[in-house]
């Protein structure tokens, strides 16, 4: 095992978090080798001083009261930005609804096309100021 | 306290559930917090955001992971948030702006001291600020192995990543930590070493 393949794996080794055929390699290695040997006493340490540092403080003991009440008001918050989210939105639909054009049912059909047959002979019945002719009226109307 | 939410049918009430594994769990999940924020007010916002966000994804936690285990995940990942977060306002206000992601969390992350202001503290002190200089991943693979007491496999369901991928994090992390106390406090981390 060559010096850069063991000090990779010195934590692994230290924390014996590896088979027991690579732990006797590296075990091998590090009693015949001083540069890995002495990386190997660094890591133990700082394995070590983390393990001795001062507890933690303590927590807060009314931590657990506190998240319920966040959690209790963050769904209230939640409905009320659903509610006022809705209501904007509900508005709007009611208008477009209001503008897009119902389907148009059968005696409405009839009545339109009489509307507009009415309109046309009216219009008809004018002669063109510059020409003296009859009006010819072009129709778009889909309805017909 | 949650009997808003109370189950009418009285079979299972998810809240109460949720409220029992909590008060079990807080004190051990404060003390991880603390150790990746290195500050008990940080800690205290980061726990409260972790079990605001467990509450509400309650329905996904799956028995077979330990809860401590799955709020230390939700607390890892609401620590990443956090360093995000700050990154962008320090960023934004100080215009450290990095063209990586990493030198904005190391500008982010706090508690950047010399050498010379650990002077006064206690070893505890200077390795905690060590923890605090570390990456982040690399930070709590670190404090989940050496300061929980957990495997490589415990940490590796934690942070849903392959032993093979913890195993490196914890050596990054130590060889991060090793060379800020060589720096920061020799004397005190010789005590600890056989061959310096
Ligand atoms: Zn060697």
């Amino acid at each position: 095992m060559s010096c850069n393949s063991v000090k990779t794996k010195l934590s692994s080794y230290v924390d014996g978090e590896m088979s027991a055929a690579e732990l006797q390699q590296v075990k091998r290695h590090v009693a015949s080798c001083p540069d890995c040997y002495k990386q190997l006493e660094q890591f133990r340490g700082v394995r070590t001083s983390l393990r001795d540092l001062d507890a933690a403080p303590e927590a807060p003991s009314d931590l657990p009261d506190r998240v319920l009440r966040t959690i209790k008001s963050s769904r209230t918050n939640y409905f009320k930005f659903a509610f006022a989210l809705a209501v904007p939105v509900l508005l709007a639909a009611m208008i477009i609804s209001s503008r897009t054009p119902k389907p148009i049912s059968n005696s409405d059909r009839d009545l339109t096309i009489k509307r507009q047959l009415a309109k046309d002979r009216i219009f008809d019945a004018g002669t063109d100021p510059t020409s003296g002719a009859s009006l010819v009226h072009y129709t778009s109307f889909e309805g017909r | 306290m949650l009997s808003w939410v109370k189950n009418r049918t009285g079979t299972f009430d998810r809240s109460a559930h949720f409220e029992r594994l909590m008060r079990d769990s807080y004190r051990q999940a404060f003390s991880v917090a603390y150790r990746l924020t290195g500050d008990s007010v940080d800690a205290e916002d980061l726990v409260q955001e972790a079990y605001v966000r467990a509450f509400r994804f309650f329905h996904r936690y799956d028995e077979k992971l330990p809860f401590s285990s799955w709020m230390y995940r939700i607390i890892a990942n609401a620590h990443i948030d956090l360093i995000r977060r700050r990154g962008k306002i320090r960023t934004s206000s100080l215009d450290h702006s990095g063209s990586d992601g990493q030198q904005a969390y190391e500008v982010a992350d706090h508690t950047n001291i010399p050498g010379d202001e650990l002077i006064s503290s206690s070893f505890s002190e200077v390795v905690q600020a060590g923890l605090n200089q570390m990456n982040p991943e690399f930070r709590l693979a670190v404090v989940l192995a050496d300061i929980e007491g957990l495997s490589y496999e415990e940490v590796a369901e934690i942070m849903e990543t392959s032993v093979g991928t913890v195993r490196s994090r914890i050596h990054r992390g130590r060889v991060q930590l090793r060379n800020f106390l060589l720096k920061a406090a020799p004397e005190s981390y010789g005590r600890y070493v056989n061959v310096l």
